[in-house]
């Protein structure tokens, strides 16, 4: 799995001269949220259990952790707007 | 090829270049890869052979007033997102099925197997979308 996202730059030009340039850490975020991944991870892995003890293919688990694969695909994405006077760039590196 | 296109969408991020002129550049980079595939098939079956899976979606709008949006997306996650649709559980995506029937939308996505997902990634490489609209906006998709 590839690590999520370590930040986000954001830059808005106004008429050839940058107004906002945003470099958000990411990499600060992660931690914060990382409790919450391991409850959501045991939650689905009991839940899993159940449905497995019921007969059921347990698959909430691996939907979690695909979701998760799927946010560090993200890395990479570019996305800009411009009109004529504002150019928005936004990146995650 | 990929290294030219990454450079000029860095110079277009950093606004040293409008996106009407980083299109133009791209358009000469991609002609400069038609001629060098046109060269002979020793240099063509060469190409092919050290060619590798595009690794970027590109999504550009260039509009007569303006308006410009330059969308670049891994192919990473695409595939990465198309994979996720083979973990949703069954019954939940009945239920996705359901709706999506509802809106008139007969797309099963139990159909979609891992196989066909590279085969439609690989296919991307080939793939160019190029519209041009009457007023002159124009809106191109390619994978690259």
């Amino acid at each position: 799995m590839k690590m999520p996202p370590l930040l986000v730059a954001m830059r808005i030009v106004e008429r050839g001269q940058t107004k906002v340039r945003l470099w958000l850490p990411l990499f600060l975020l992660w931690p914060i949220l990382l409790p919450f991944v391991i409850l959501t991870l045991l939650g689905t892995v009991i839940v899993d259990g159940f449905r497995f003890l019921a007969g059921h293919k347990g698959a909430y688990t691996r939907l979690a952790v695909g979701v998760l694969g799927l946010l560090g695909e993200t890395r990479g994405t570019e996305i800009f707007v411009e009109d004529k006077d504002h150019t928005v760039a936004f990146r995650l590196r | 090829m990929t290294q030219e296109r990454d450079r000029i969408l860095d110079l277009l991020a950093s606004g040293k270049i409008t996106a009407e002129e980083a299109g133009r550049l791209l358009d000469v980079v991609g002609a400069q890869s038609g001629q060098a595939a046109d060269a002979g098939p020793a240099a063509a079956g060469a190409k092919t052979a050290t060619a590798a899976l595009p690794k970027f979606l590109y999504v550009k709008v260039v509009s007569v007033k303006g308006d410009n949006v330059n969308v670049k997306i891994p192919l990473r996650l695409l595939r990465a997102g198309l994979k996720l649709t083979s973990l949703i559980p069954p019954q939940a995506m009945e239920q996705i099925d359901k709706t999506m029937a509802e809106k008139g939308m007969s797309f099963d996505l139990k159909n979609l197997k891992p196989e066909d997902l590279e085969e439609i990634i690989e296919s991307l490489r080939e793939m160019e979308i190029d519209v041009d609209a009457a007023n002159g906006d124009n809106v191109r998709v390619y994978a690259a």
